[in-house]
């Protein structure tokens, strides 16, 4: 316990260093915001305490991975929520409901579905199947060391993109909203996620997660209404309005050019839907509840409280139009219409101070960062258990490290993705990453959903087919990515993409599924053979949990 | 199949067919519900998005993409209700009388 407190007061140290670096802002940024870097210092002492009461719950592998299992479905979903809404959706899907209208709301459709796929087909049997990574699932009755490898190695993949999209943005975001320079930022996430996943481990991201949900969740419909109260609570006048200021007219309410492209608009929309069903984070959210009940209420309450906070940001975008969209305060140089002050994510922080002022604004600015540091932080976590359960543990261990070494690599491999997470984040600050939100979900949606769904549905998959499908998924995702426009132009400067699509999902998931079916049938040896057999015995664990009755957890043969 | 193990006398179970076929039933009835409603959605977007700029009154502004983006909200939430509830009303108790019987 002294050992702990101790190794917690030097974390405690540091971040109030990092503090004192947000307090005393450079002048080269924007003016300091005092209500936000106040809000903001508030949210980070709650965080800590938690994070020191977490830790002190945390002895066991479990409570390490899945914060023993004791989160209930509520509690879970908002956690869930959390997750997916990150500050890529407050400010970037409120900016392009702002700029485009009705298309930028589709992204909202797209995401909430993948909830309702995941509660039928995947939730329960996540929770009866797996104890801490989804590898677990995929992995059940295959080959432990390459299925789990091949896992990790794309769970990180996602990981650590997903991280660097995360830095950049908070980076940026924080330098504007609180006057400070963008390393410090970057340094800021960084030093203060590792805090919360190596001292707190799941039980501390999960209520980080909490916390900011709440406070995002409230923040944005205090947003929103007092916006919608200038138009008389009505959508109509809203809209009209809106209309009559937006450049693009009457077109900002139904969908236009954004997915004219009929290839592109169902290659977008397979990508978001079964890549969030995909994506390491999200799934391991599943093991941190007690049984399959409760993970089948944390689907319910996650999909509810999207769909409330996605109608909010809705009318958060379609009210910037008229009240961001036509005040000179807001433009640089005062020309209205020109160029937003701060860049174009910040429609909804300007928002907030034109219904509610600085103070609202402060709040908003806090609430911003609370949710980049709570995304970050369960995205560190599964690349972190990715490393140690499945890499460590399982492939080079083989089931033979004890629960404290396990936890030990974990804690070390946090470490390492937050300084690799800081360093690529200064790297790419002047690189335009619009094309990692599509990268992850596309490699989520080819290399680990198909290979996730076969293993619990598909009695003949083999070792050979997860492995070979899901590098399939994951290399093909990865290429797809790289010869379209938004990384052979943009990025590399060519003239021409070689891949004439911007998303990947449409081809590589279904190359994925037929790769893993192919390398499966015509597998004929022995393991194979052993492994097809096993499958019973997984699906009625699945279908039953039951060891959870018994006393100890069965085993399939490998 | 062996009647020796835990699994096997679940497997066996009289009920344990009617667990797994009204789960499937369910759980794929509503996947489809959710898939196919949202991917025609989608479909029109593709290939004839002028349907949805049609206006919800002749007078106002507002399209029929304004309710109806609302609405697949609210069913998408109002599917997971229904799996929840049947779910806990007629899964749970019987998934649990099986596994009991199994273990005696």
């Amino acid at each position: 316990m002294k050992a702990l407190t101790l190794k917690f007061t030097a974390g405690l140290v540091l971040a109030a260093a990092t503090g004192l670096a947000l307090a005393a802002p450079e002048s080269k940024g924007q003016t300091a915001n005092i209500p936000a870097i106040a809000m903001f210092l508030l949210f980070v002492g709650i965080t800590l305490g938690i994070t020191y009461w977490a830790a002190k719950r945390t002895k066991t592998a479990s409570d390490y991975y899945a914060a023993g299992g004791g989160i209930t479905g509520t509690q879970n979903g908002f956690a869930i929520a959390g997750d997916l809404l990150s500050a890529a959706t407050l400010l970037g899907i409120s900016s392009l409901i702002y700029s485009k209208g009705y298309d930028g709301f589709l992204y909202c459709l797209c995401l909430i579905v993948a909830f309702p796929m995941i509660l039928f087909i995947m939730a329960e049997r996540l929770r009866n199947l797996g104890r801490y990574t989804f590898a677990d699932v995929t992995s059940f009755r295959l080959a432990q060391r390459p299925v789990r490898t091949t896992a990790a190695i794309s769970s990180l993949t996602v990981v650590i993109f997903y991280l660097i999209a995360q830095m950049v943005g908070a980076g940026q975001v924080i330098k504007l909203l609180f006057g400070i320079e963008y390393w410090i930022a970057v340094v800021a996430v960084g030093v203060l996620m590792v805090i919360y996943v190596t001292f707190g481990g799941m039980l501390a991201t999960t209520w980080v997660q909490i916390v900011k949900a709440v406070l995002l969740i409230f923040g944005g419909t205090v947003v929103a209404m007092l916006a919608f109260s200038k138009f008389g609570f009505s959508f109509e006048t809203m809209a009209s309005k809106a209309v009559a200021v937006h450049k693009d007219g009457i077109k900002i309410l139904a969908p236009g050019v954004m997915f004219a492209d009929p290839v592109s608009a169902v290659s977008l929309a397979l990508g978001m839907v079964f890549g969030t069903a995909g994506l390491p984070h999200i799934l391991m959210r599943f093991f941190t509840v007690p049984n399959a009940v409760e993970s089948r209420k944390s689907a319910f309450v996650a999909t509810g409280l999207m769909g409330f906070f996605f109608l909010m940001i809705g009318l958060i975008g379609l009210s910037a139009v008229v009240l961001v969209g036509t005040d000179p305060q807001y433009f640089e140089g005062g020309a209205v219409g020109g160029k937003l002050l701060g860049g174009g994510n910040m429609p909804s922080m300007h928002l907030a101070h034109a219904v509610g002022g600085n103070l609202l604004l402060g709040f908003m600015a806090a609430v911003a960062f609370a949710t980049i540091l709570a995304v970050v932080s369960g995205l560190a976590l599964a690349g972190a258990s990715a490393i140690s359960h499945d890499i460590y543990a399982n492939a080079i261990k083989k089931g033979t490290a004890t629960e404290q070494q396990e936890i030990r690599v974990s804690k070390i491999a946090s470490l390492g993705l937050g300084i690799l997470a800081v360093a690529l984040g200064i790297m790419f600050e002047k690189h335009n990453l619009a094309f990692l939100s599509g990268l992850t979900l596309g490699i989520a949606a080819s290399a680990n959903f198909p290979v996730l769904i076969l293993s619990m549905y598909w009695k003949g998959l083999t070792t050979r087919g997860a492995v070979l499908g899901g590098m399939a998924g994951l290399i093909s995702a990865l290429a797809l990515v790289i010869c379209s426009k938004a990384v052979w132009v943009t990025v590399l400067g060519n003239p021409t993409p070689l891949f004439p699509y911007e998303q990947p999902a449409l081809f590589s998931m279904p190359l994925a599924f037929f790769i893993a079916w192919l390398a499966s049938v015509l597998d004929t040896s022995e393991s194979a053979a052993q492994e097809r057999a096993a499958f019973d015995e997984q699906d009625v664990l699945a279908e039953t949990g039951y060891y959870r009755k018994v006393s100890s957890r069965p085993v399939a043969q490998h | 199949m062996s009647t020796d193990t835990t699994y096997g006398r679940i497997v066996n179970h009289p009920r344990y067919a009617e667990l797994v076929g009204r789960r499937k039933r369910l759980a794929w009835l509503l996947a489809g519900c959710t898939l196919g409603v949202f991917f025609s959605f989608v479909l029109i977007i593709a290939f004839s998005p002028s349907i949805l700029a049609t206006p919800v009154s002749a007078s106002g502004v507002t399209t029929i993409a304004v309710p109806i983006g609302v609405a697949m909200i609210i069913y998408f939430w109002i599917l997971t209700g229904i799996y929840v509830r049947r779910a806990s009303r007629d899964f749970d108790g019987l998934s649990d009388q099986i596994v009991r019987e199994a273990l005696k």
